[in-house]
């Protein structure tokens, strides 16, 4: 029937082996986000791992905003818990002269700042939950725009409390 | 056929047959037919004859297709899972070009970073209104909008957007004005775009706006600019296909840079590979079409066949295609585009091709219009009988007018001489091609429109075209094969009557009353005792807008075998009501127009009344007209927008007003529906047509109440879709088309039903 070789179904059946066990593998990942979750973390480098594992799994695993209090995950960017750092990173006034957490401040409190954009903001805040929180203040030239006169600019307005 | 070649059609087919059954087959039976089908086939590959693991195989990939369309569950952090409608800040990126299609309306297609400042996946659309900022493809933006489930019609034989987004893994659509959109980067079009861009630009900075438009179908399949006559013309022809971007522009940009590097000296080689980087720069350019993607890949094996000095198989890259898109998007199996590329490529690949030009560009032409016909008449109702010989003058003009407009893309960026000599060739041609399209739309009987064909109907025309070519392959090899070509007939009466069934069963003494899901308005459908077919208000509609008559009550109405209407009632002007209307004028031949009171005529043994109550000076809802519907004991009431003041008139005018059924009036709201027009109506089974979340906060909770007061059940068509009333003038039955419920209401207390 219609001429396969040996050779031929046996490759055939073999990516369809393969194909199905991809199938499963991808299924059972859906099915399991908080496993999957917890293994990316022991996946990830120790340098940039700074943040215990616990808080990234709930930002994973929330279904909805409301569904629990905003954990202190380096990608949340709303405001802070208030309990744990006196509200500093909460929606700051025009000309609050109060330091800003870069590890805590979302994108609109960071344009706040002299000399930086939309854009710079949303780079800032982009590096930071891709590469982890910043360990110091100069840890900032890690972002693309932010060089040494910015960086000298912006150092007394910022603080970095994150361990 | 070289034995090393490894048949891909089996496979692909099945692959096919595995996805289009995913929705039957519960996804633990998939996993063990799939475990056992590969346990079963290795077992006999090790054991047995190797022939005989092909069934099995075939049946572990058709499990894989299922398996591969079965949804999974949203991931944790997908924008899907939200609580919606919801308004919020959502900051995403561009997934695609926006499309621009008036100009303070443009369309987003996003992938999701974040919403209101928590991480977020998913795919949504965006629908902006205002005149939009400059965008491109990759950009990132941030947007207030609202955000929704998408939501599409739910009646019968109409099609569902929001089914559709689904298959395309968009769960969640939205709206916002254009000014709030703030892009968080400048926009950086990557190269694709840029050259797209550059194009359609040069187009219309170089002709006039609809031949810029034609030209930009043509060449790069974007119609966004092409008036909708001019579309409407070509689908009338049918040869829309010439505007979409196809297996025909691909083999035309293939060939010209084959034949101009072959010109220019290079080898056989050389101009394939050029082939091929042409090809997969113009897919880039074009984007994702299922169609686009299907010829690319052909064209692609076929030139790296020439490359490698192989003999290429055309029904294997075919094969290949098919399983490539189906493997990476398997919900495009059930999209109208996948199957129109593929079935007119597999007609064209399989017919047998006679000698000589004219004879061959016939037989191309009659074999795809062949395969596509079921296809054509499934999505659009449509059976063009002109387009055999339309495709025979404009397949020729596309192809000059694609080849020319491709060359005039690169003159253009060459120097305005160049460009003016292409432009000004390329010109008639576009003019001709449109005269062509006009002659042919306007031959009467162009295009008629049947019901969709069944699942029956559509095996037995497979049978019998596959009769039919097993017949002629005998006939050339060993004369006369009377048996197969006596099958084939056969197998197409046997079609052609199943096809034909829903037209020869109309009339069958029931009283039909469809109160059809049309969003925010209202569409109704009466089909008397004989057939004809009334129809009471077509929904929204009119230009820059989804028109509901034309995209739910003409595919109903055809698709229940209605091919003419008796009537039509357009009960008030306003747009909810009246907007459809103009679309159902354009697509039937209606022999009566009821727009004012009238005495009461029998249709076919039911008895219509229209009824206007007499408010002078009043309202435009208060004068709009009411239709009573009665058969036996059965009557029915389409109440359309009277509000207070006009149901006081009719009372105090005496008119008569009972009725089993009531069409609530203007959508449920708090100023219709008062408690002395309810004590009169007495209605056992109350319908009400409204639109899910509609702004105005229809239907109203007194309204819904004062219903419940006089015992009356209620429908609506925001949860429940259409609702189908159905009567034989003794019993009366509803049907929530949405979850398929019906329920019985006996008229008769004499009798038993």
């Amino acid at each position: 029937m219609f001429g396969y070789t040996r050779r031929q179904l046996v490759i055939v059946v073999s990516l369809v082996a393969g194909g199905a066990a991809g199938l499963a593998i991808d299924h059972w990942r859906r099915a399991n986000p908080d496993v999957v979750a917890y293994l990316e973390t022991l996946d990830r480098a120790p340098a940039t791992a700074r943040e215990p594992v616990v808080p990234r799994l709930s930002a994973r695993a929330q279904d909805s905003p409301h569904a629990s209090t905003p954990a202190p995950s380096r990608e949340s960017r709303g405001p802070a818990p208030p309990g744990r750092h006196g509200g500093r990173a909460r929606p700051a006034r025009a000309d609050d002269a109060t330091p800003l957490d870069v590890n805590l401040a979302s994108a609109a409190e960071l344009e706040r700042l002299p000399g930086v954009g939309p854009a710079l903001a949303a780079r800032i805040v982009d590096v930071r939950a891709r590469e982890g929180p910043f360990g110091s203040v100069d840890d900032l030239r890690r972002v693309r725009g932010v060089g040494g006169a910015t960086l000298e600019r912006l150092r007394p307005r910022l603080i970095v409390t994150t361990p | 056929m070289s034995r090393l070649a490894l048949p891909l059609a089996p496979l692909a087919v099945a692959f096919a047959a595995g996805i289009a059954l995913a929705p039957w087959i519960p996804p633990h039976a998939m996993w063990a037919l799939l475990a056992a089908a590969l346990a079963a086939s290795v077992l006999v590959l090790v054991l047995g004859q190797a022939v005989h693991a092909l069934v099995p195989l075939l049946a572990a990939i058709a499990m894989l297709g299922a398996l591969r369309a079965t949804p999974a569950p949203l991931p944790p952090d997908h924008v899907g899972r939200l609580p919606l409608p919801i308004t919020a800040r959502v900051e995403a990126r561009l997934a695609a070009e926006p499309i621009v299609w008036a100009p303070d309306r443009a369309r987003l297609a996003l992938d999701v970073e974040r919403v209101d400042g928590v991480v977020r996946t998913g795919r949504i659309l965006i629908g902006l209104y205002g005149p939009p900022p400059p965008l491109a493809e990759g950009q990132r933006l941030a947007v207030d909008a609202r955000l929704e489930r998408p939501l599409g019609f739910r009646d019968p034989g109409v099609f569902d957007a929001a089914a559709r987004l689904g298959r395309e893994g968009v769960h969640v659509t939205g709206s916002a004005s254009a000014a709030r959109v703030v892009p968080l980067e400048p926009p950086a079009p990557p190269w694709p775009a840029r050259v797209r861009r550059f194009a359609l630009a040069a187009f219309a900075e170089r002709l006039p706006s609809a031949s810029a438009g034609l030209l930009g179908g043509l060449v790069l399949g974007d119609r966004t600019t092409l008036p909708a006559d001019v579309q409407d013309a070509f689908r009338r022809a049918g040869i829309f296909h010439v505007l979409a971007v196809s297996g025909f522009n691909v083999a035309l940009l293939a060939g010209a840079v084959w034949t101009l590097t072959r010109a220019a000296g290079g080898g056989r080689r050389t101009a394939a590979a050029g082939g091929i980087v042409a090809v997969l720069g113009f897919a880039a350019v074009v984007g994702p079409e299922p169609s686009v993607i299907r010829a690319t890949i052909m064209a692609v094996l076929v030139l790296a066949a020439v490359l490698l000095d192989r003999e290429a198989s055309v029904t294997n890259s075919l094969a290949l295609a098919a399983l490539a898109i189906l493997a990476l998007r398997p919900g495009d199996l059930l999209d109208p585009g996948f199957q129109l590329s593929f079935a007119a490529t597999a007609g064209i690949v399989i017919a047998p091709m006679p000698r000589g030009t004219l004879a061959a560009s016939l037989a191309v032409s009659l074999a795809a219009q062949l395969a596509v016909l079921p296809v054509a008449l499934v999505h659009f109702n449509q059976l063009s009988t002109v387009g055999l010989v339309a495709n025979l003058a404009a397949v020729p003009l596309a192809g000059a007018a694609t080849v020319l407009g491709l060359l005039a893309v690169v003159a253009a960026a060459v120097g305005e001489v160049a460009a003016a000599a292409v432009f000004g060739a390329v010109w008639p041609v576009l003019l001709l091609l449109r005269a062509v399209a006009a002659l042919a739309a306007a031959v009467p009987g162009a295009v008629i429109r049947l019901p969709a064909p069944g699942p029956g109907a559509i095996v037995a025309y497979v049978a019998a075209l596959t009769c039919g070519l097993a017949a002629w392959h005998w006939r050339a090899r060993r004369g006369a094969g009377p048996a197969l070509a006596a099958l084939a007939t056969l197998a197409l009466l046997m079609a052609v009557a199943l096809a034909a069934l829903p037209i020869l069963i109309r009339g069958d003494g029931r009283l039909r009353v469809t109160v059809l899901d049309v969003g925010q308005g209202d569409a109704i459908v009466v089909e008397t005792p004989d057939g004809r077919a009334i129809v009471v208000d077509a929904g929204a509609g009119g230009p820059w807008r989804l028109d509901a008559g034309e995209r739910a009550v003409a595919p109903f109405l055809w698709n229940r075998g209605v091919l003419a209407l008796h009537a039509t009632l357009t009960t008030h002007a306003d747009i909810d009501h009246a907007g459809g209307m103009a679309a159902l004028h354009r697509l039937f031949a209606v022999t009566e127009r009821w727009d004012d009171a009238a005495p009461p005529r029998s249709v076919g043994g039911a008895l219509l009344t229209p009824i206007a109550p007499d408010v002078p000076g009043g309202r435009r809802n208060d004068r709009a007209v009411m239709l009573r519907v009665e058969l036996g004991l059965a009557s029915v009431l389409l109440a359309s927008d009277v509000e207070a003041a006009g149901e006081r008139a009719l009372l105090e005018a005496g008119v008569p007003l009972g009725a089993t059924v009531l069409k609530v009036g203007h959508h449920g709201a708090a100023t219709s529906s008062t408690a002395p027009f309810l004590a009169a109506v007495r209605p056992t089974v109350a319908i009400v047509s409204v639109g899910a979340r509609n702004p105005y906060g229809h239907p109203d909770a007194g309204a819904l109440a004062r219903l419940a007061a006089v015992g009356a059940r209620v429908y609506r068509t925001d949860r429940d879709g259409a609702v189908l009333v159905e009567t034989d003038g003794r019993t009366l039955t509803v049907t929530r088309w949405r979850d398929g419920s019906v329920e019985r209401v006996c008229l008769d207390p004499e009798t038993i039903c």
